[in-house]
């Protein structure tokens, strides 16, 4: 598994700070990522809203889509897909 | 729910020389997509349009062009699974699962049925035949 580390080690840092603070002891970051996962997964439908983008077929795009087709000349018309992309 | 696309249907839904073209709008504009989101296709597939529009236009570079806002630019309307070699495994198996004399699946097929199973999205909407019997097909 390729390592994941996190782009903003400094608000992992401050955050790990708020909560020595907040629960006078200090917690691993390991540990705080861990958590953290395990939040987000019990709150799933409100983390994707929240952090995840997703590509939406608004009424604009599927215009956008439609008007811009494109008209050039195909040619092979006689073979499938699989016939021009693998031979088979 | 989740829906996935296939290369055949992406191609023909751009180029209006295709003779599955009409038949794409169709499906585009009838499908309710908010129903299925979300809308997904694999990085092998982008791969097979990109060989459909340089092989079918003689690599004309403005088609090429073009396409690129269908996966990139302000066209898309889909997310890219990007698969690593792990799933790459998970898809070989797939392959001898669903292959037989009679279907001949690609890695790409193979890769979509994978898909289909691993987040249970068991729509697609494709022009190939080599789903049927597995995976709910849309194509008309």
């Amino acid at each position: 598994m390729a390592n994941v580390k996190p782009k903003n080690k400094r608000l992992l840092e401050e955050f790990q700070a708020k909560l020595v603070l907040l629960k006078g002891k200090k917690i691993s970051q390991q540990e705080i990522l861990d958590k953290c996962i395990e939040f987000s997964e019990h709150h799933l439908k409100e983390f994707v809203n929240e952090k995840i983008d997703t590509p939406k077929l608004t009424p604009e795009r599927k215009e956008r889509i439609i008007s811009n087709s494109i008209e050039v000349p195909i040619y092979y018309t006689d073979k499938t897909d699989d016939e021009i992309i693998y031979g088979i | 729910m989740g829906i996935i696309l296939d290369s055949g249907f992406l191609f023909a839904l751009k180029f209006k020389q295709d003779n599955r073209h009409s038949l794409s709008l169709k499906i585009f504009n009838e499908t309710e997509w908010e129903k299925y989101e979300p809308i997904i296709t694999t990085n092998l597939v982008v791969e097979e349009v990109y060989t459909l529009v340089n092989v079918w236009t003689k690599s004309d570079l403005n088609s090429l062009e073009k396409i690129e806002q269908l996966f990139w630019g302000n066209e898309n309307f889909f997310e890219i699974m990007e698969l690593n070699a792990q799933e790459f495994q998970e898809i070989g198996k797939f392959l001898m699962k669903y292959s037989n004399k009679n279907r001949n699946l690609s890695f790409t097929d193979a890769s979509l049925i994978y898909l289909a199973f691993k987040f249970e999205y068991f729509t697609i909407i494709s022009f190939d035949s080599h789903f049927d019997g597995i995976i709910t097909r849309i194509s008309n």
